[in-house]
């Protein structure tokens, strides 16, 4: 093998590294559940594992449920409960406001958009 | 025979032009909190965590600030306290709500009160999610209350009023783009030169993103019927702010019609020409409240507005056909699920 084949064998095998890198940065890592407390996440973790996330707010013990693919604030120490009236969702978010605790499925927005207007 | 040096050279240029392909030392950093009720997400593109971190603490403080200034439904609220004393006395107010309540008084004016900040009398009998709707003699009544005419703005003392009792001022259509301007300048006032400010749709962005491409705004498809078809437009953005008013936010359906939140301030009622409405201008205050504005007008008065005002406009009407201004066309791709 000479120093030019070496070099361009080189080139070759970076090249596919850096594509790999690419398309996994340009592919949608899935369907992601994120909880966030007082403006900072404090879990993260894929729709499609079943399981329940205790989450200490600003008030107390909140429960969310992730099951199905779905989200839903199970128990909120709050007055209103309106966060657990929401339900289940695949996307979008759920407020707890006195407990300053929200979660964003799905992201909070598309993959291929910065922001939905509307 | 292919010669070495050639060959070497070829790889070298190769590696140099992936070299350059690899990330910048720019990142991308984003977080949202609740604030306006609603939730407001910032991403900013900067080298450092510390001075994202910095200027995403002041930026939010500021927006809170704002938002504890103009709470309709917080009795400590600036706003309140111009509700209360509607009719009464002049109320001292800071800049921000000041100058919030100038630019609603501009637009309503711009619009010929299609848009008016004090539509409240008539807001507050609505129950979206309740399903109720106002009777036809309570509207009637409220409705000599709503004029933003009889907004009284003293510049010099900074001071509002209302001048008849039982008028409410509700900045619900303009304030959360005008927040998101307050952003914006406290991002920029933070050396960050690129970012996007989404106060739930009002959307205000500026300079680009690490790749160099302007930032990506689904427009939400009025009709949305799953998960696949939630976007009906992307349009691509830099120093330039969206918001979209439709009526599919808050509403009920009764005897097969829609009533939903954007009410016409002439009639009482929600407006009925327009399925949505998105606006693109320099700043979110304007693309706020003139969206609104033009969702009342309906898409041959509204479009002469936006046109007017030197906005780009895309409207979807009551048949679901669109009406977009000509520079807006460049910027836009529909999508192919809709």
């Amino acid at each position: 093998m000479t120093l030019a084949d070496r070099a361009l064998f080189t080139v070759l095998i970076i090249a596919s590294f850096a594509g790999m890198f690419y398309t996994r940065e340009a592919l949608s890592q899935g369907t992601e559940v994120i909880i966030e407390v007082s403006g900072k996440p404090v879990f993260t973790a894929s729709l499609d594992l079943d399981r329940d996330v205790p989450i200490e707010g600003a008030h107390g013990r909140a429960g969310v449920e992730i099951r199905d693919g779905k989200v839903r604030m199970k128990e909120a120490p709050c007055d209103n409960h309106i966060c657990m009236k929401q339900g289940w969702i695949t996307r979008g978010t759920i407020v707890c406001l006195p407990n300053s605790i929200v979660v964003i499925a799905g992201g909070g927005v598309k993959k291929d958009v910065d922001a939905i207007t509307g | 025979m292919m010669k070495k040096q050639p060959v070497i050279a070829m790889a070298i240029l190769l590696l140099a032009a992936l070299l350059s392909c690899s990330p910048r030392k720019e990142s991308v950093y984003r977080k949202s909190m609740p604030i306006m009720d609603t939730i407001v997400s910032i991403t900013v593109v900067c080298e450092s965590k510390e001075q994202a971190e910095k200027a995403l603490k002041e930026t939010f403080a500021a927006m809170d600030h704002f938002a504890g200034l103009i709470n309709f439904y917080s009795d400590a609220s600036e706003l309140s306290a111009i509700n209360r004393n509607a009719g009464t006395s002049a109320t001292k107010v800071s800049p921000e709500t000041f100058d919030v309540i100038e630019q609603a008084v501009f637009v309503a004016g711009k619009s010929g009160g299609a848009f008016d900040p004090t539509i409240g009398p008539v807001v507050k009998l609505w129950d979206f999610a309740g399903r109720k709707m106002p009777s036809g003699i309570d509207v009637s009544r409220a409705l000599p209350l709503v004029n933003y005419r009889d907004i009284i703005l003293d510049r010099k003392n900074s001071s509002v009023l209302l001048r008849k009792k039982g008028m409410l001022m509700d900045l619900g259509g303009i304030a959360k783009g005008y927040a998101a301007d307050i952003a914006a300048a406290s991002l920029k006032k933070n050396g960050i030169l690129s970012g996007l400010v989404a106060v739930a749709g009002d959307i205000r962005t500026f300079g680009m993103k690490p790749d160099r491409t302007p930032w990506s705004i689904g427009i939400k498809n009025p009709r949305q019927t799953g998960e696949r078809d939630e976007i009906i437009a992307k349009v691509r953005l830099t120093q330039k702010a969206i918001s979209t008013s439709g009526d599919y936010e808050r509403y009920f359906i009764a005897d097969g019609k829609r009533y939903h939140h954007i009410l016409d301030p002439e009639t009482g009622f929600s407006a009925e020409t327009c399925r949505s409405v998105s606006i693109v201008a320099d700043t979110a205050v304007y693309t706020d409240a003139f969206s609104t504005a033009v969702f009342v007008l309906g898409p041959e008065q509204g479009m002469r507005l936006a046109k007017e005002m030197g906005f780009d406009a895309l409207i979807i009407d009551g048949h679901g056909t669109t009406h977009i201004t000509d520079g807006l066309k460049e910027k836009i791709s529909f999508e192919k699920n809709t």
